[in-house]
Order: C-alpha cells, then structure tokens, then sequence
C-alpha cells in the first residue's frame, strides 16, 4: 500500500471511530455530519469527501468489519475440522468483532428497516457486502465438498442464501441475548449448525428415531 | 424487545420442550397401546407386552437425554445407579449415557475456555490438546502441559448447564410422569431427584469443587498412599478447572495387568478405610461412586478424581451413623431403640413393625462383616444383589433420610467397585478404627 493510501486509510478509520463514538452517545438519526468533522478535526469538506452521508460511514464499518473478521478466521481455520465447527468459527469470530458495538447497531437496525436506505438488506451496497461474504463462505463450501464431505447438490447458491438468512438470524437473537456472555446465542448456534449440517449430508442426526416405514 | 419474554425462558428450554413434548406423546401413546393390548391377553403375553413398551419408553428417553445433552446426561447417569427400583429396560439405557457425551468441537471448547479465563488455552499451556480424553457429562477433560513442564488435565464444562437444570428436572418430571410406575417407585424416584437437583447446582460450580479438593488434600495429607490432584487456581474458574495430571490406570485397564489377589484386596481395604474415614472422621464423602473416579497407581497408591458431587454431613448423621455399627448383631432391643431415637419412625406410625424389620435386615446383611475379625469377599455377587434389594426395600418404606440417598449411592458404589475389583476385605479391622 502506498503512502497515499495508508494516509487516506488512516483518515477513514479517524473518521469512523470517532463516529461510532458519536452515535453511541448521541444516537444515529442525531448525529450530524458537522459534528463528525469537527470531533475528527477534519475538514467537513473533506469529511464529506471520504463519506457524502452517516450511512456510507455504517457501511464502512462493515466493510472493515468484513475483511477483519475474514483474515482472522484465515489465521485461525482449524484446517482439518468438519464444515460445522469451520462455520461455527466463522460466525463467532463476526460476533466477537461486531461485540462491542452493539448500541450501534442496534441504532442501525432502525434504519436499515427503510427501504430507501442504503442499509437496506436489498440495497446494492448490502447486495455487495453479501457477496462477499457468501463468495468466502462458498468456498469453504467447496473446500468440504473437494474433501469428501458432502456430495453436489446443483443447489448450491440456494443453500448460501439460505445460509445468509440463518446468519442473519443468529445476528438478530445475538442482538437479543441477555445471557451472560451471550451464551445461548453460541449454544443455538452449535446445536443448528451441527443440525443444518446434518440434514445437508443426508443424515438423521444422531441416535435419532427409526425411519418410518 | 423481547425481554419479558427471554427472561421466563431457560437455556434452550424451547427445543427441549419441544422434543419432549413429541417424546411424551410417544411414551404416552404407547402406554395407551400397551393398556389396550393386554386387555383379555393371557398373562405371559402381559408381561411381554410391558416389557415392549418399557423397552420402548426408555429407548425413547435416552435418545431425547443424550440429545440434550446438559445436565439431563449427567442425571440420567446418577439415576441409573440411583433408583435401583426402576424397570430393567430403564436402568440398562441410564446406564449406557455415561460412556456417550457428545463433544464440543474444539471451537467451542476453546471459546468457553476463552470467555472463562480471557485467554486462548494456547496463551496459558505449552501444549494443549484439542481433542478430549476422557469425556465429562457436564463438559470434557482435555490433556496439556504447563509452562513449568507439568501435565495437568483441564476440565471444560458445556456453555451454559448451569442455566439449563432447573428447566431439565423440570422437564424429567414431566417426562418421568409419563412412565408407569407403582407408587412406591415414583417415591423413590423422586427423592433422588431432588436430592439430585440440590447436588447438581453445586456440581456446576468448579470453584466448589476447586475449594472441595483443596479440603480433601488438607485431610488426607497424611496419607502417601492417596492422591488427589492438585488445583491450579490460575488457570481455573467456575467454567474450567486445571489440575494436575494424575498418571493411573482405571479398574478396567488395571485389572488388564492382572494384579495379585494380595493387590486386589491391599487396594480394596485402602478404598474402603477411605470410604470411613471420610463418612466417619471428616462427616465429608466424596460422593461420585463411578468407578472412572478411581486410578490404582504405582506402588499400590490410589488416585481419586472427581469432587463435584461430595457431601458433607452434619455430625448428628455421623454419630447416629456410627451407633449402628456399634449395636451388636441381633440386638433388636437396642437397635429399636435407636432406630426410635434418631426418628426413622416413631411409634404412630402404622408401618413401624415393616419398617423396624426392614431396617433390622439391612442391619443383619450389611453391618454384620463390620463385626467378624474374618475376611469378607465382595467377589460374591448375591451379598451385594440383597444389600442392594434390601436397600430398596428401606425406600419403599419412605426411609430416605436427607443425606441417605447420597450416602447409600457412595456406599454401593463403592461395594461395586470391590466387587469388579474382586477384592476380599477384613471389614471389621477397617471400621474399627472410625466407630
């Protein structure tokens, strides 16, 4: 990376931090643009430059949110575990990095409900997140099928839009979880992911019942 | 948003519900057949018939336990060796849980290590191993290695038991309703729940145990040929408990070696001094009588694991404990006396003369090898069998003392051991010390 842009980075990550600050404190909708620049000791202009509105701004943070977390799971992939404990990994690792912003995103949520927002789950920029993000999960797909894991189904993009609503899901009942630590969402999450994951290789699960003939 | 409604729900209480509510329909539905079939069938063909829908039932339970994992794994372990009154077919699925805990995947195991301690278990060992050895119900015991060099066995509990018990013996009661059981059974049975129920929120807590095995090292530090393994308090929390490594064989794999009868009955008469000594001198009984609890290592010694379900007893409980071994064989003047004095029944009662004969019984078939200077051979099957249905006669009865029902545990626990052991004990040199 060139100097340029490790100095324009480093902008772009004052900005967003001192954002995410602001809206815990202030809230989403109240937080202005101009408050931003002046707490960054930015140039509005030039704040303006990087992010022409406060959603560019949320999604920047899942965009970084997103590489972060795939290049820990990169560090961290158990390379000979089964597809479950390889996903399970995956979406802990989303959680334990989205953590300490819950407030916000529970701000985001409100207006990620609005159609016209670009947080909107069907806008283009969420359309271009999602598929990056089930471009890796994908793979790991594929990975389990070169090794024998699970056979060709010829349905495939079904099953990652599928997955993308389950971890949606498990997102919503993190963001609702008073357990401590959030422990029910990663029970739910190990006992639906060794479930779906079954269900995919064709197999009852465990000790289940006999067939019904 | 969802919050009064998260609050009223327990771990996973939904999905388990949910599958003992299809698993109770089915136990249900077949009790409803079996009534329906055996109407007008000739006797043999009834009992048939029952054993088919217990076979059945317990099926049916032990798949919906093992699936749940949680604390209704582990209960369904203590209640087999627990409710010796339950129908066979029962008692055989129970007991086939201890050796089925599904694990955690090395993911998870070292997420609950991490959100326990705020470190990854490669940040605290030297080496670590992710797959477990030895699979505990409420978790799992991985081996590593310290950074001193030390081997130490690291216990890490499932995310989130301890929420989950109340829902779980809730959701047994329910489920055990749906068994057909005489009256006297469920009274049993229920007993040990609950006693069951109060030991298991203990159980759950490893600082407990942490501070449980503490105290036993401190008893028995006069004793070389006992070890408990040491805690290491840093490396430990609620959640996860790192001890030392104790190098041992289990009964299974020590009896491979094909030990002496002079072994056998040396470690058998160590087991049971322990056994009194903790009943009798510390009123503090390691209560966990799997034989997996116990390590015969080099040099005759004995390991002991295991300290998450001990009980401590009130000196009252001892003392009146210690009396009956003292009353003479026979002496049914002043056993009643006795049994009067401590209220296992008192003379309103209309059961008293079953219960005094009951009790008179239990005397004559357990105490009295705590009387003859002779060696007795726990190898002999028939004495433990009428211990243990003279036992089950006394819960019939309604003589379930608080206390009892983990005491009695222990001790035929402890008898099954001898007699997998094939040990032969001088009982009487034994107990001589402690009452």
């Amino acid at each position: 990376m060139g100097r340029r842009e490790t100095k324009k980075e480093a902008t772009q990550k004052k900005i967003l931090d001192v954002s995410l600050a602001l809206f815990q404190k202030e809230g989403f909708g109240k937080t202005a643009m101009r408050d931003i620049a002046r707490k960054s000791g930015i140039a509005l202009g030039t704040t303006y430059n990087y992010f022409p509105t406060k959603e560019h701004l949320a999604l920047y943070f899942f965009e970084r949110a997103l590489d972060e977390v795939m290049a820990r799971y990169r560090k961290e992939e158990p390379p000979d575990a089964p597809l479950e404990e390889k996903l399970f990994l995956l979406l802990s690792i989303e959680l334990e990095k989205i953590a300490p912003y819950e407030e916000f995103l529970h701000l985001i949520l409100t207006h990620a409900v609005v159609p016209t927002s670009r947080l909107h789950p069907s806008s283009l920029d969420s359309q271009r997140l999602k598929g990056r993000y089930l471009d890796f999960v994908g793979k790991l797909l594929e990975d389990s099928k070169d090794k024998g894991e699970f056979a060709s189904y010829g349905f495939d993009s079904m099953i990652l839009s599928a997955f993308w609503v389950f971890h949606l899901g498990i997102m919503m009942f993190w963001l609702n979880d008073a357990s401590r630590k959030k422990e029910e969402t990663y029970i739910l999450l190990d006992k639906s992911l060794r479930f779906i994951l079954n269900a995919l290789r064709g197999k009852a699960p465990p000790r289940g019942r006999k067939p019904r003939r | 948003m969802m919050g009064a409604g998260r609050e009223r729900m327990p771990t996973g209480a939904a999905g388990r519900l949910l599958r003992l509510g299809l698993m109770g329909a089915g136990v249900l539905g077949r009790n409803a057949v079996a009534r329906v079939r055996k109407v007008g069938a000739p006797e043999g063909a009834r009992a048939a018939i029952d054993r088919e829908t217990h076979e059945a039932n317990a099926a049916r339970i032990f798949d919906a336990m093992t699936q749940m994992k949680g604390a209704f794994m582990k209960l369904g372990q203590m209640l087999s060796q627990q409710a010796h009154t339950l129908p066979e077919p029962y008692i055989r699925r129970l007991s086939d849980l201890q050796w089925e805990a599904p694990p955690m995947h090395g993911t998870l195991m070292r997420m609950q290590f991490r959100n326990e301690t705020g470190k990854n278990p490669e940040d605290v060992f030297d080496e670590f191993e992710r797959e477990p050895f030895a699979a505990a119900s409420l978790g799992q015991v991985h081996r590593a290695r310290l950074r001193s060099g030390e081997r130490v066995a690291v216990k890490v509990q499932y995310p989130g038991i301890d929420r989950s018990i109340d829902s779980d013996f809730a959701n047994l009661k329910a489920m055990l309703s749906t068994i057909r059981l005489s009256r006297e059974q469920y009274g049993e049975v229920w007993e040990a729940v609950e006693e069951i129920r109060r030991h298991f929120h203990r159980e759950v807590d490893y600082v407990q145990e942490a501070d449980t095995i503490d105290e036993f090292r401190r008893l028995l530090r006069d004793r070389g040929d006992v070890e408990i393994p040491r805690v290491h308090r840093e490396f430990s929390s609620r959640r996860v408990l790192t001890m030392e490594f104790l190098e041992g064989l289990h009964l299974r794999d020590y009896l491979r070696t094909k030990p002496t009868q002079e072994e056998r009955d040396a470690a058998g008469t160590k087991l049971l001094d322990l056994f009194f000594r903790q009943a009798f001198d510390f009123a503090l009984l390691h209560a966990e009588p799997h034989p997996g609890n116990y390590l015969f290592l080099e040099g005759g010694r004995i390991g002991l694991l295991d300290f998450g379900c001990s009980k401590r007893f009130e000196r009252r409980w001892v003392d009146e404990h210690r009396d009956l071994f003292r009353i003479p064989i026979g002496d049914a003047t002043e056993l009643e006396r006795h049994y009067l004095k401590f209220r296992f029944y008192d003379d309103r009662d209309p059961l008293s003369g079953r219960k005094r004969d009951a009790l008179l019984r239990m005397h004559r078939l357990d105490i009295s090898k705590y009387h003859e200077d002779r060696v007795f051979d726990f190898r002999d099957g028939a004495h433990l069998r009428e211990v243990m249905e003279s036992l089950q006669d006394l819960a019939r009865l309604g003589l379930t003392q608080s206390g009892f029902v983990l005491y009695v545990r222990a001790k035929i626990g402890l008898y099954n051991l001898l007699h997998e052991l094939g040990a032969r004990v001088n009982c009487r040199r034994v107990s001589r010390r402690y009452v």
